[in-house]
C-alpha cells in the first residue's frame, strides 16, 4: 500500500518540482527528513527519492525564473558552513585507510550542507520560512508520531529501537526531540483550530516517543530544552506548571523500566556503559592529538587497527580514571569527540562556532524585533523555537556520535534565514534614504 | 497503522505543496495557504491576547 501510496505521490511531485524551485526544495528537504526509503517495502524502496529532488532543486535554482529568489549572499552561517566543508573534505582526504564510513559520511555531511548552503535564495519570506517549517514538522514529527502511537497502543511495551537513517534509540531520541518546538511554534502561530490541536497531538505523541526510547541523553535534552522554552516564554508561570504537570504525569504513567533506566543516570560514575565511552573519547582525543590539523577521519575511531593503536592513551582526559580499556572498538559517544577525532582540532572548533554562532544569531533576531516594537515578533517565537532545538541537542548529542545530523544544520540555516528576512523587512519599512543592502 | 500515517503525512504534505503553489501565484501571502495559514502577528496576536485578556 505505501509503495502504491508513494508512486502515486511520485506522479504529484514530480510535476510540482518542476513547477518552480520552492516546491522542489521542500520535497527535497521532506525526503530527506522522512526518508521514505525506510518506510516502503516493495518496488518503491530503491528509488533515490532524496537525490532526484536534490537535482531537480539545483537545476531550478540555477536556471529556473522565481520573482523571489534572494540575491546572492553569504552570512555569518554560510562562511561557517563553507569552512567547515572545507575543514571536512581536507580530514576526508587525510583519513586513515579503510575507514569503512569515510566516505558515506563525507557525502552525507557535503548534501546537507549544500542543501543548507541554499536555503536562503528559497526561502527569502515569511511565507516561505512557514512553508519550510510546516514541511520540516510533516517529515520529522512522523517519526515521533508513529513510534509515540504504536508505544501507547502496545500499553507501553513497544520498545523503539530507532531507525535505519538516524541510529539506534538515543539518535532518534535527540533527531525528535528537535521538532518539538517546531511543533509548539505550529501550533501558537497556525490559523486553522484543527490544524492546532493536530500539532498539540503531535507533540505529545512526540514526548512519549522520546519516553518510549529509554534513553537518558534524551531526557536530560528534553529537560534542559523544556526549561529554555519556559524561561523564555512571556507567561512563564503557565509554562512551569505546565512542566511540572507533565513530569509528574510521566513518572505515574512511565513503564517501571524507565523510572529505573532513569535511576541509573546518578550512577553513571560506575556505569560501565558510560565509562566505555570515556574511553571512547580518550581514543578520539588522542588521535586528534597525533592529528591535530586533519583529524583522523570520519569516524575513525571505529576502525579496530586505529582504536587498537591508541585505546591505551588517555588523549586529554588523563584526569578520569578507567580501568577497563574495552578491546573492540566503539563509536565516539560524543559529538564534540566525534568531530574532535574525525576532523582535529580545527573540525572541533568550526562546529562549536556553528552552535554559537545559531545563538548568537537568535539574540540578534530577538533584539531586532524588540526595536522595532515587536513588528516581526513571529521571527523572534521561531528563532527562540529553533535555538530551544539547538540546544537541546547540544546536550542530547553530548553522549552521542551525531555530528553530522542534517537536521542540526538546517536549523542553524533556518535560524540565519529568519535573520535575514528580518533584516529585509525592516529595511523595507524604512525610508529610501536609510535604507540597507540585503547582506 | 504506520500506513495508514504514512498515507496520512503524504497527503498533508501534498496539500501544503498546492496551497505554496496557488500562493505563490498571488500577491495575498498568508489567507491562500488556506488550511496551512498562519498568524500574522502584526494583527492577529494582539486581538487573540485580547481575546483571551477579556
Amino acid at each position: 500500500m505505501r509503495d502504491l501510496a508513494m508512486l502515486g505521490a511520485m506522479l504529484v511531485f514530480l510535476p510540482l518540482a518542476l513547477s518552480g524551485s520552492l516546491t522542489a526544495y521542500l520535497i527535497w528537504c521532506w525526503t530527506g527528513l522522512l526518508s521514505p526509503n525506510a518506510y516502503v517495502y516493495g518496488f518503491m524502496r530503491g528509488v533515490p527519492f532524496n537525490l532526484i529532488f536534490a537535482i531537480i532543486s539545483i537545476a531550478l535554482i540555477f536556471l529556473g525564473h522565481d520573482s523571489k529568489r534572494g540575491r546572492f549572499v553569504l552570512p555569518r552561517t554560510s562562511i561557517l558552513f563553507i569552512l567547515f566543508a572545507i575543514q571536512a573534505t581536507i580530514s576526508f582526504v587525510f583519513a586513515y585507510d579503510g575507514l569503512i564510513r569515510n566516505a558515506e559520511l563525507y557525502s552525507n555531511l557535503i548534501k546537507a550542507l549544500l542543501f543548507c548552503f541554499l536555503m536562503p535564495y528559497v526561502i527569502t519570506t515569511r511565507e516561505r520560512i512557514h512553508a519550510m517549517v510546516l514541511t520540516i514538522a510533516l517529515g520529522l514529527a512522523f517519526h515521533g508520531i508513529v513510534e509515540g502511537l504504536k508505544f501507547v497502543a502496545s500499553g507501553g511495551g513497544h520498545i523503539i529501537q530507532g531507525l535505519a537513517k538516524f541510529g539506534d534509540n538515543n539518535h532518534f531520541a535527540v533527531v525528535i526531540i528537535m521538532v518539538v518546538p517546531i511543533l509548539i511554534y505550529i501550533y501558537r502561530y497556525s490559523v486553522q483550530r484543527s490544524l492546532r490541536w493536530a500539532a498539540v497531538g503531535g507533540l505529545m505523541l512526540t514526548v512519549i516517543a522520546i519516553i518510549a526510547t529509554h534513553s537518558r541523553g534524551g531526557f536530560l535534552s528534553l529537560a534542559v530544552m523544556s526549561l529554555w522554552i519556559a524561561f523564555s516564554s512571556s507567561r512563564k508561570l503557565l509554562a512551569v506548571l505546565l512542566l511540572i504537570g507533565g513530569l509528574i504525569a510521566t513518572l505515574a504513567l512511565a513503564p517501571t523500566s524507565w523510572s529505573e533506566r532513569m535511576n541509573t543516570i546518578k550512577d553513571a560514575g560506575e556505569d560501565t556503559s558510560f565509562m566505555t565511552r570515556i574511553v571512547a573519547w580518550k581514543v578520539s582525543s588522542e588521535i586528534a592529538l597525533h592529528r591535530p590539523l586533519t583529524g583522523g577521519g570520519f569516524h575513525a575511531v571505529q576502525a579496530q587497527y586505529v582504536w587498537d593503536q591508541f585505546r591505551q592513551s588517555d588523549g586529554l582526559l588523563g584526569f578520569v580514571e578507567t580501568p577497563y580499556r574495552a578491546e573492540r572498538a566503539f563509536a565516539a559517544h560524543s559529538v564534540y569527540f566525534e568531530l574532535l577525532g574525525d576532523l582535529g582540532f580545527p573540525g572541533l572548533f568550526l562546529f562549536l562556532a556553528i552552535l554559537a554562532n545559531s545563538m548568537l544569531t537568535c539574540f540578534q533576531i530577538k533584539r531586532m524585533v524588540k526595536q522595532c516594537g515587536g513588528e516581526h515578533k513571529w521571527a523572534a517565537d521561531l528563532a527562540n523555537m529553533l535555538a530551544a532545538s539547538m540546544l537541546g541537542y547540544a546536550v542530547g548529542a553530548a553522549a552521542l556520535s551525531l555530528g553530522y545530523l542534517e537536521v542540526m544544520y538546517i536549523f542553524a540555516m533556518l535560524i540565519q534565514v529568519i535573520y535575514l528576512v528580518v533584516k529585509e523587512g525592516q529595511a523595507s519599512t524604512r525610508p529610501a534614504s536609510t535604507t540597507t543592502s540585503f547582506s | 497503522m504506520e500506513a495508514l500515517l504514512f498515507v496520512v503525512d503524504l497527503a498533508l504534505f501534498i496539500a501544503l505543496l498546492l496551497a505554496i503553489r496557488r500562493n505563490e501565484g498571488s500577491n495575498k501571502s498568508s489567507e491562500k495557504l488556506g488550511w496551512f495559514s498562519y498568524i500574522d502577528d502584526t494583527r492577529d496576536v494582539p486581538q487573540r491576547q485580547e481575546r483571551r485578556d477579556a
